[in-house]
């Protein structure tokens, strides 16, 4: 049975070259792929036409490997559109832009979002709980856009998993809050009517309608962050494993961060 | 690349692309084929080093010239490339464009200080 250096031998060159290969994700895992099977099939010809094993292995990498102008070509062929727009100002302008694209987009949400909730009435007599649920939705509605932004405009794939647990995290808390917070008005509820039993049917219909609107405003903001982390998150675990599986890495995080 | 306008990296350049468009012009070929089949054929006369093949390959690719394709076998993925028509037009084109430039570089290196007619 042969060893993993012997089914695999390039693979140590893979991941040095992986290191300088500033490509976006999953070109960088195709590209690796090809230059693989490439190099392998490459030093098998050799081989067969009688170069020594060591010898043939070094002429695959020697005519196969980018180095400096392919490497620097390749890197400019595949460089994400914004990268090539954005290329012409100095990193710290770029940073400034992104912030206030991203404030103005996050802005724009809020604005639609509390035009959407104030047609629908649920600013008249809202539950407490409400603000904690929207301020929540809105951070991680925030995050999924910023997170998009990063991943399939910016191309930016160095540690693509960073700030989904966040993404997940922000959606639960939104459900724990709606949801406790329905149970709270309804416990509330019961104290006032016991308190003052006469005004039973209209507390009740007014808690009905707030514990209406809360739930309701709960559960689309946390489906919809919810889809959002599940769209990213089943992209970056298929490009990230993809990339993790060529480079031999079935576990452990890649050196460069790729995988953290 | 005007003719009037000669650019000596350009010029290599093309060739390169020429090449690997001229060798697939039978088969599909993986990328170590082409590298192969062009030093083969030209008697080790033209050696790709350090992947430069890769950044060719790939934008002949994406200029529609050649089309990528990738297969499975056993585990493991391929990619094999092959001419689209839009490359063979391109070969021809270009071909002739190489040796009218070609010619008239020969005719300065054997005749240097006559016009060419």
């Amino acid at each position: 049975m042969k060893t993993p250096s012997e089914q695999r031998p390039f693979l140590t060159t893979l991941r040095t070259l992986e290191a300088r290969l500033a490509l976006p994700l999953p070109h960088r895992t195709r590209l690796l792929r090809e230059l693989e099977f490439d190099l392998e099939e490459f030093r098998h010809t050799l081989v067969l036409g009688g170069v020594d094993a060591v010898e043939a292995g070094d002429r695959a990498i020697q005519t196969l490997v980018p180095e400096g102008g392919a490497l620097a070509a390749l890197e400019a062929m595949y460089q994400p559109a914004y990268r090539r727009w954005t290329g012409r100002w100095s990193d710290r302008r770029v940073r400034m832009l992104e912030r206030s694209g991203f404030t103005l987009a996050v802005t724009l949400l809020l604005l639609v979002g509390a035009g959407a909730l104030a047609r629908a009435d649920l600013f008249g007599d809202p539950s407490t709980f409400l603000l904690p649920v929207l301020a929540l939705g809105a951070a991680a509605h925030a995050l999924a856009l910023w997170k998009g932004f990063e991943l399939w405009v910016r191309a930016d794939h160095q540690r693509p998993e960073r700030g989904l647990g966040a993404l997940l995290g922000l959606c639960i808390l939104v459900l724990f809050t709606g949801i406790g917070g329905a149970l709270l008005d309804a416990w509330m509820l019961a104290a006032r009517i016991e308190a003052d039993p006469a005004s039973a049917e209209l507390l009740a219909i007014r808690a009905f309608s707030r514990t209406a609107g809360l739930l309701a405003t709960t559960f689309v903001l946390a489906l919809s962050a919810g889809l959002a982390w599940f769209l990213l998150r089943h992209w970056v675990a298929l490009a990230a494993g993809a990339h993790r599986d060529t480079l031999g890495h079935h576990s452990s995080p890649s050196r460069t961060g790729v995988m953290s | 690349m005007s003719e009037t306008d000669f650019d000596v990296q350009g010029f290599a350049r093309d060739i390169n692309e020429l090449l690997v468009l001229s060798t697939l012009r039978q088969d599909a070929k993986h990328g170590y084929q082409i590298a192969l089949d062009i030093e083969g054929d030209s008697n080790g006369l033209v050696r790709f080093r350090h992947g430069t093949l890769y950044p060719i390959l790939h934008r002949l690719e994406s200029d529609g010239l050649i089309s990528g394709r990738w297969s499975r076998d056993g585990g493991r993925r391929r990619k094999v490339y092959g001419l689209t028509a839009s490359g063979r037009r391109h070969l021809t084109g270009e071909t002739s464009r190489i040796e009218r430039t070609v010619e008239q570089l020969l005719g300065v290196l054997r005749h240097p200080g006559e016009a060419p007619a």
